[in-house]
């Protein structure tokens, strides 16, 4: 049996037999392949829809409208409007009063209990109000004041008037001042004012992201400020100027394990490190963009190096043709040319280290912040360590706030990405 | 005549005339290794000033390894060593003391596959005289960019888009933009490293009539696969084959008698 | 060769080509015309002149000859351009070839003024010439101007010539069985005569050349003969 190169005309015949298979085969691939996007877009879609029915009342609470007495002498007893003036005030007995000349409660246990339905913040608001508008003295003006968290979850319906009174957390008698306050149409469900302007809070219906925000913001600016120089020039100084040799090899593989490491690590290194040994402050942002830094820098480096490479061989060969010096060759083509890459891969360090908890965790951006940082040495926390925190809080209001605070996120992320694709197409548009 | 009956292995000498009378550049004894690899084995050739030669012979034959000598961009190859001795108007180019950025502003290189800078068509040619100062002020730099873009007879074509990229222009433009961006630097000699290869043959014709008249005013050295450029555009020519030189001589006479048997071979497309 | 080719240089090449080319033609032509001149006026000196000028045509043909090779070798012409170089190499040839006869035409030339020639009856040798240059006349211009038509018309006008030698050789060969002195004269003449007649086939070897420089096709259709010398036995 000595087989040779087949006749054209059973050669034909042999690939139309087969022709079908080829086919099927070809169409069960493409099958798959929208099998699996489709799954992927419905888990997308199914996530996405999950936080966003979760989140959006989030960002929304429960207001009472009260008519507030602007009287000066109890609000301001010194009348210089200062912080110490208005602390000394007595504003939240006259919101108490307003309070109580509309739900009308009886005796002591009553009041006490009345008093509560308003969230603590009163007296801070009437401080504030008074002081972008003083000529609100004398006047009696209707204030909206955020309600108690339970009344909130109350009202949403997470806490049932059907559940014995015991099992409750709130009792009939406060039920009895909603119902009342509800007939006069003091009760409205508004967009939070505190959730965008508020710092952490252990009032859940107070508790907002902006401290959360800013310092993310501070942190990442930390971030980028250290690894994007350094990353990059790392990567220039690894591709064009080192020699290949047994060091750089050891170097490049190192920094690729690097891109691997547990961002737990790099915490537990930033603690020993800046902290332990620099005696840098803990829980602040300049701390962790340094941390954050740390464990972006093999992923920039990577990509910065990618880019690089991606740099087409003929334009440094044109520019050394002509006689440019290996640094007008870097500085002239070889990093513009490369700079859209380098940017995306930033990006993605960028956006890992803005969803990064662990690492800051170790170094005590944990803590539990009022302030909103001002600057990078202020202590601060991040979104991702707020929504941390929250979640496990037991409100039952901190729940929405903590898909609230996701969506922030999010939305954080994907106008970091968008500002990526963006700059990406600018630079690449000098064609 | 003798030399008819020589075989590669017991080749000493290239045949034909390797010397000439008013050399610019000449190679004595050229070695180059890539690694353990020989790649040019003994090459002694001289370039004549306002000469255009070619080199032709077979891939492999170490004819552009041997003209990237000439201005040093072997240099960036960590494994290639050249032994011998290459002199520009008697100054040895791998001498210590010589820095390879004004020797590349002195031998310009065209090479295989277009590749302007990603800028304008402005920038493009002005770039070589920006780095090395060659310009007193913008209206010098200006009247640099249109000379040079004139010589090789781009001017007309580009003059009212000069700020448009240059990336944009067809093939064969895109070649003559980086001769221009060559000329204008002033060079002595232009390299050429196939510079048609990656071209159609109207905008190769364009090409070898602009090599044809700058020929008058610069030493080029042009690689080439086709013989029929090298046949076209040069006055001389010299056949490399496995590293070594092994004719060379008057383009007419190569192409018409051959001396040397491999040359024949080559010439007359049996071997290749 | 109204369109250039980009190279200039190869126009440059084919110009040479071409004009070098002319200049053997005419330089042919030129020594045709003194030589039948010559044999009508017996000017020895002229006659000299003829005989030495025939060298600078080897000349030129050589050089045609080189040229055309080095145009093939390096340009690697195509269509019209190769036509022109292999009907320039052809032509080189015959203009050579016609020089040649008109060399040998006045060697004998020579040698009938040493015998003492005078005209024989019903022979016209300066008129068979005068027609034969104008033929070449004609054919070096429908080269130049790539006249096919009136290559065409050369090429028919040699059956007059052929005529014409079929009716000289009866006539010398008369003279000569008339008067046996007379042999030696008219075995030159009958050489001068075939040897323009040769010319004339020549000219119209030139006419096809162009007609196939033109159209790019050989003229395939018999040329019309009428030469019958090799064909009749004289009375």
């Amino acid at each position: 049996m000595n087989k040779k190169i087949i006749n054209p005309e059973d050669a034909t015949n042999i690939v139309k037999n087969s022709i079908l298979k080829r086919r099927s085969k070809d169409s069960r691939l493409k099958l798959f392949g929208r099998v699996a996007i489709g799954l992927a877009v419905c888990f997308l879609l199914f996530l996405f829809y999950s936080i966003f029915t979760k989140g959006y009342p989030g960002f929304f609470q429960y207001y009472v409208t009260l008519d507030i007495n602007f009287d000066r002498e109890r609000i301001d007893p010194k009348g210089d409007l200062s912080d110490n003036s208005l602390f000394d005030g007595d504003a939240s007995t006259i919101v108490n009063e307003s309070l109580f000349s509309v739900v009308e409660p009886k005796g002591r246990k009553e009041k006490k209990l009345a008093k509560k339905i308003v969230s603590s913040g009163k007296d801070v608001r009437i401080a504030k109000m008074v002081k972008d508008d003083p000529s609100l003295f004398g006047t009696v003006t209707q204030v909206k004041f955020a309600l108690d968290d339970d009344i909130d979850s109350f009202l949403r319906g997470y806490i049932k008037r059907e559940t014995p009174e015991s099992e409750r957390r709130i009792n009939d008698k406060v039920i009895g001042f909603i119902d009342k306050l509800n007939e006069e149409g003091r009760i409205s469900y508004e967009f939070s004012d505190y959730i965008l302007s508020g710092s952490a809070s252990g009032n859940p219906e107070m508790a907002g992201i902006k401290g959360a925000f800013i310092g993310s913001i501070l942190t990442l600016s930390v971030c980028l400020l250290i690894a994007f120089p350094l990353g990059v020039a790392t990567a220039v100084y690894l591709e064009e100027i080192a020699k290949k040799n047994r060091i750089t090899e050891i170097i490049e593989v190192n920094i690729n394990n690097l891109a691997a490491v547990p961002s737990v690590v790099f915490g537990i290194m930033g603690l020993a490190i800046f902290i332990s040994i620099f005696g840098m402050p803990r829980s602040i942002p300049l701390v962790g963009g340094m941390v954050l830094a740390l464990m972006t820098l093999p992923t920039i480096i990577i990509s910065s190096r990618a880019a690089i490479r991606a740099v087409p061989p003929s334009v440094r060969d044109a520019a050394y043709g002509i006689g440019a010096s290996k640094l007008q060759v870097i500085f002239h083509h070889v990093i513009p040319l490369a700079m859209p890459g380098m940017l995306t891969g930033t990006i993605i360090g960028m956006a890992q280290a803005l969803g990064e908890t662990a690492p800051l965790l170790m170094i005590g951006m944990v803590a539990f912040i009022v302030d909103i940082p001002n600057s990078v040495l202020d202590p601060g926390t991040v979104l991702p360590v707020q929504i941390f925190m929250w979640a496990d809080f037991a409100e039952r209001m901190f729940i929405q706030k903590t898909s609230a605070a996701i969506i922030v996120l999010l939305g954080f992320l994907i106008s970091m990405n968008a500002l990526a694709v963006y700059l990406r197409k600018k630079l690449e548009r000098r064609w | 005549m003798n030399s008819k009956k020589n075989d590669l292995k017991s080749l000493e000498l290239t045949v034909g005339d390797v010397f000439s009378k008013n050399a610019r550049l000449k190679a004595r004894n050229v070695n180059v290794f890539y690694g353990e690899n020989k790649a040019i084995d003994n090459v002694t050739i001289d370039i004549g000033s306002k000469e255009v030669i070619s080199f032709i012979g077979p891939s492999g034959c170490g004819k552009s390894t041997f003209l990237r000598c000439f201005n040093r961009m072997n240099d960036t190859i960590d494994s290639c060593v050249i032994q011998g001795e290459i002199t520009i108007d008697e100054e040895n180019i791998y001498d210590k003391k010589i820095d390879v950025v004004p020797l590349r502003a002195r031998i310009g290189m065209v090479f295989q596959k277009p590749n302007p800078f990603p800028k304008s068509i402005y920038d493009n040619v002005a770039y070589g005289p920006r780095i090395h100062g060659l310009s007193d002020n913008k209206e010098h730099l200006d009247n640099i960019v249109e000379e040079a873009l004139k010589r090789a007879g781009l001017w007309k074509e580009v003059s009212d888009r000069l700020s448009s990229p240059g990336t944009g222009l067809s093939g064969g433009q895109q070649q003559r933009l980086c001769i221009a961006r060559a000329i204008a630097v002033s060079p002595e000699v232009i390299l050429m490293d196939e510079p048609c290869s990656a071209l159609d043959p109207i905008a190769t014709a364009k090409i070898e009539e602009l090599i044809h008249e700058l020929g008058n005013e610069y030493s080029i050295v042009i690689v080439t696969h086709s013989m029929q450029q090298a046949a076209r555009v040069s006055k001389r020519t010299a056949y490399f084959h496995l590293g070594k030189l092994i004719e060379v001589g008057k383009t007419k006479e190569i192409f018409t008698s051959p001396k040397h048997n491999q040359t024949e071979a080559y010439i007359s497309g049996k071997i290749g | 060769m109204e369109n250039k080719h980009i190279l200039s240089s190869f126009d440059d090449d084919l110009k040479k080509l071409n004009d070098n080319l002319l200049k053997l033609g005419n330089g042919a032509l030129n020594n045709f015309d003194n030589c039948i001149n010559n044999f009508g006026t017996q000017e020895l000196d002229e006659i000299e002149k003829v005989i030495n000028g025939d060298l600078i045509l080897d000349d030129l043909d050589d050089k045609v000859q080189k040229l055309g090779f080095e145009i093939i070798a390096l340009r690697a012409p195509q269509a019209a351009d190769l036509r022109r170089i292999i009907v320039a190499l052809k032509i080189a040839t015959i203009f050579e070839r016609i020089g040649d006869y008109s060399r040998n035409i006045s060697n004998r030339t020579k040698l009938l003024i040493e015998l003492n020639y005078s005209d024989l009856p019903g022979v016209n040798i300066g008129k068979m010439g005068q027609k034969t240059l104008t033929m070449m006349e004609d054919v070096i211009e429908s080269y130049v101007n790539e006249d096919d038509k009136l290559a065409i018309k050369v090429r028919n006008s040699d059956v007059k010539i052929d005529k014409m030698h079929t009716q000289y050789y009866l006539e010398i060969v008369a003279s000569m069985q008339r008067n046996k002195k007379l042999a030696p004269t008219g075995a030159h003449l009958l050489f001068i005569a075939k040897n323009i007649e040769r010319v004339a086939d020549y000219v119209t070897d030139i006419a096809e050349q162009v007609y196939f420089l033109v159209n790019g096709k050989v003229l395939s259709d018999l040329r019309p003969k009428a030469d019958e010398s090799s064909l009749i036995i004289p009375e």
